[in-house]
């Protein structure tokens, strides 16, 4: 196996007396598809919240390309090549599409201070932008608002706002919920044409997207991780049946099912 | 006289007052979430009504501030119900502006009515009287103000603790949506909070119109010395309101005692301060 | 939030001056000739105004919001006011050198109040204002307390022209300074970075996820800000010729606020608009009583909360929205 590309190395959080996370460990190679699955609770946002850098972890570590990011603010690790999107829409809502991809773009190439020029001669950003949301079909909408597109083009607008930085590493966060399924199926067309060198990792709570789009599957139960492996290997585990599809408060559902926090 | 016993009396009426308006402004602020620049407003209606009762009509003083306080809370309900509920999920820049508005015209208002002239601050005779207490000779009036005040604070901890509307008034503040869920009708709650905290805002208006003298421009005069109070107590935390009212009194009596060169603005650094350490995790993580 | 729907389009609309933009400019050189009796009035506006574009930066597209600005202004305006007093009586870099003193103060309140949101950065702000006007107060000795500087005396501008008790000169001055600040804060405002503070104040968590170092722009623009009140402050103090405690009350900011809000905020113009709308209505309210004029302002300031979102601008932009559907 390469060297991985994310590395996480006992990470563990304390709300309180509440252990979040217990020295979670995980190891994401370039190209890796993996799922992150759990009960409600399991603490998955938390553990991609440490990940990304809007929780800093008690202890343990997170190296990205093997530098140690653990002290880095969100947005040095967003530069370094980490990205991540939101279980909830997250975007900048009065502004347009295209403008929301031009600041992501900006941002990433470093040029986001630049006050001298207008942005609208920024050409090869702009260029750059267009591509983008040409790549992900929503060319129809990129001079409209954000807030006055549908759901279902508001999450496609997620992901490209994580994509725009062309990261190494991506951190999508149930990038389907929500989304009634008749738009479902343009979420799930961006999520097959992602690059495949970029290593995904994604919190999951619908199986049929696990089994579609995961090579490997982890999984985490208060805050630990109790297994990993091939999505076969795993969903057909007695102990991560018990645990997690059998019913209480964490069952797994199927989409159009209720929703709850991760 | 004994400088501890002045600075105490003295220190604890203004606290008192302090606290009786700044009490609304903490439900306000904690229940409903939104930022009240109005609320020195309704504590100038409440004393504007009560000192005009006394000067025109010859209303004698504990009826006139009852009155008052009563007509403050019943002009608070239609505010309320078409100023403040449109805002309640707004942002705070909204709230402070249309909040901001309704002071200019609160303003404007009490000119409009009373004239921009300040208020006769004299008192009643039996207020007027004064009482020796050994280390201090006061007036009946600053110790009436310290009496009521204290009266308030345990009515207001029986209240709060002890009844059905106090706890159904302390869980939508802790958990507006359970309470909600849980069939509390919040709407109904929060017009009779913001009353509540409305009357309660004209009571100490009326109460203390020598310690806070009235005249047109009181709503914005006094507003930062209420924000203050609240926000260093904590929004929506009654105990510490009070707490933090009667310090503020006591500190800002010693200050003008001791070192009148500080001038006001003590207090205003220990805000700044506190607020400093409260967020310095978020000061960390910024940087 | 009151304006946040209507902003400048950077890449939609590459600023180019267009007719309509010239407008505001033409007529406030067509009042220089048509009210000359009324110039002293109309630098006050300009002042203002310029005082308001500075707010707009930082409050309309960086979404800071602070009751305190007039820091900057009372600061800028003693450091000029003190300045001629003590000698160096050359406006121009009287007026810079004021706009510096206010950055530099806006270094050190930023790292008071920009990490934190809501009511407690109001709160701190408002907290900061008070205590400025409050050591004003005391320190008689040096801004003259109650009765303020007095007798500030200027070099002519340029060294040709005089300072005339009319105002022509100060009018000009103003306008000039204001139309050269506002060039730059429609430059700025038009780049990646405007569009960068715009991204911070709509959602500042997103903007570090996407590798935007929020903290340094943020410090940026209030630096900016800060200069911009300064110079204003400046600018008033060498007009006028006076400088009160007036200038750093909570009035002050708040006035100011309201100016920018009823303008609409995060549109440039808006300061403009609202600025002159305000002290117009106040001026001509304020002859019957002085009281008057609040219930105007407050009740136009309740009205944009809850129906006219974007302030004066909005409506314009409604209105022209209006009319360009009904031309064929």
């Amino acid at each position: 196996m390469n060297a991985p590309i994310l590395e996480a190395d006992g990470l563990t959080k304390r709300f309180g007396a509440l252990l979040v996370a217990d020295r979670i460990s995980l190891r994401l190679a370039p190209g890796a598809r993996r799922a992150l699955i759990g009960p409600n609770g399991a603490g998955k946002t938390t553990f991609v919240a440490m990940l990304s850098g809007a929780l800093r972890p008690d202890a343990g570590a997170v190296r990205l390309a093997g530098e140690d990011i653990t002290a880095y603010a969100p947005h040095r690790r967003a530069r370094r090549g980490l990205a991540r999107t939101f279980q909830v829409n997250s975007q900048f809502g009065p502004l347009t599409v295209l403008e929301n991809v031009f600041l992501a773009v900006s941002e990433a190439t470093g040029a986001g201070g630049g006050m001298l020029r207008p942005a609208a001669a920024h050409r090869a950003m702009i260029e750059r932008a267009e591509a983008l949301i040409a790549e992900l079909d929503l060319g129809a909408e990129r001079h409209q608002p954000v807030s006055a597109i549908s759901y279902g083009k508001q999450r496609v607008v997620e992901i490209a706002l994580a994509l725009a930085s062309r990261p190494k590493v991506l951190l999508l966060d149930e990038p389907a919920a929500g989304i009634p399924s008749a738009e479902a199926a343009r979420v799930f067309d961006v999520l097959d044409r992602l690059p495949a060198e970029m290593a995904i990792l994604m919190i999951e709570h619908d199986m049929a997207i696990v089994r579609r789009f995961a090579a490997e599957v982890t999984v985490l139960v208060n805050g630990a991780v109790l297994m990993s492996g091939s999505p076969a290997e795993v969903l057909s585990s007695p102990e991560v049946r018990r645990v997690y599809l059998g019913g209480g408060a964490g069952a797994a559902r199927t989409r159009g099912g209720a929703h709850g926090g991760a | 006289m004994n400088v501890a016993a002045f600075i105490l009396v003295y220190g604890l009426s203004y606290g008192m007052v302090l606290f009786i308006i700044s009490v609304g402004l903490a439900v306000t602020l904690g229940l409903m979430r939104v930022v009240n620049m109005a609320h020195g407003a309704f504590a100038a209606v409440g004393g504007y009504c009560a000192v005009a009762m006394m000067t025109d009509w010859s209303v004698p003083f504990p009826l006139a501030v009852l009155a008052a306080t009563l007509a403050t809370a019943l002009i608070s309900v239609p505010i309320e119900r078409f100023l403040y509920v449109p805002i309640y999920q707004a942002g705070e820049l909204d709230q402070v502006l249309l909040t901001i508005g309704l002071v200019f015209v609160s303003i404007a208002g009490l000119n409009l009515a009373f004239g921009p002239n300040p208020m006769p601050t004299a008192l009643p005779r039996w207020l007027e009287a004064n009482v020796d207490l050994g280390p201090l000779v006061v007036q009946n009036y600053r110790l009436m103000i310290i009496a009521a005040g204290a009266v308030l604070i345990a009515a207001l901890w029986i209240v709060l603790d002890r009844t059905d509307f106090g706890a159904r008034l302390r869980a939508a503040v802790e958990r507006r949506g359970m309470a909600a869920a849980v069939g509390i009708n919040v709407d109904r709650l929060f017009t009779v909070a913001f009353a509540l905290g409305s009357g309660l805002a004209g009571l100490g208006g009326a109460l203390g119109y020598q310690v806070l003298p009235l005249e047109p421009t009181y709503p914005f005069k006094y507003l930062a010395l209420f924000l203050v109070v609240v926000s260093i107590a904590g929004l929506g935390n009654i105990r510490a309101t009070a707490a933090m009212a009667l310090l503020v009194g006591l500190i800002d009596t010693a200050l003008r005692y001791f070192f009148p060169a500080a001038g006001a603005f003590a207090l205003f650094a220990i805000l700044i301060a506190i607020q400093f350490w409260r967020y310095r995790g978020a000061f960390r993580i910024w940087y | 939030m009151a304006g946040a729907g209507a902003r400048f389009s950077p890449l939609l609309a590459p600023p180019r001056f267009g007719l309509l933009e010239a407008l505001p400019w033409l007529l406030a050189i067509a009042a220089y000739f048509a009210f000359p009796s009324y110039l002293s009035f109309g630098s006050g506006i300009l002042i203002m105004a310029l005082f308001a574009l500075s707010l707009d930066l930082a409050l309309g597209y960086a979404g800071i919001l602070t009751l305190g600005h007039a820091i900057f202004f009372g600061t800028g305006a003693y450091a000029a006011g003190l300045m001629a007093l003590a000698g160096w009586r050359e406006p121009i870099t009287g007026a810079l050198l004021s706009g510096g003193l206010s950055a530099a103060l806006a270094v050190v309140v930023g790292f008071l109040v920009l990490h934190l949101s809501g009511l407690p950065q109001i709160m701190t702000t408002l907290a900061l204002g008070v205590i400025f006007f409050e050591v004003a107060n005391k320190l008689t000795s040096v801004t003259g307390g109650d009765d303020g500087l007095q007798g500030i005396k200027l070099d002519p501008l340029f060294g040709v022209f005089d300072w005339t008790v009319y105002g022509h000169t100060a009018y000009l001055y103003a306008l000039a300074w204001l139309l050269l600040l506002f060039l730059v804060a429609r430059r700025l405002t038009a780049s990646p970075f405007g569009l960068a503070l715009q991204g911070i104040r709509i959602n500042p968590l997103r903007m570090q996820m996407i590798g935007s170092p929020i903290a340094f722009r943020l410090m940026k623009v209030f630096v900016i800000s800060g200069s911009m009140a300064g110079i204003a402050g400046a600018i008033s103090a060498q007009t006028t010729k006076f400088v009160g405690l007036e200038v750093y009350s909570l009035n002050t900011s708040a006035a100011v606020l309201v100016m920018l809000v009823l303008g609409g905020l995060g549109r440039l113009y808006g300061a403009l608009i609202g600025t002159a709308v305000y002290m117009i209505v106040h001026h001509a309210a304020a002859i019957a009583d002085p009281y008057n004029w609040m219930f105007v302002i407050g009740a136009l300031l309740i009205g944009v909360v809850l129906l006219a979102r974007g302030g004066l601008m909005g409506v314009g932009d409604r209105v022209l929205k209006r009319l360009a559907r009904r031309t064929p």
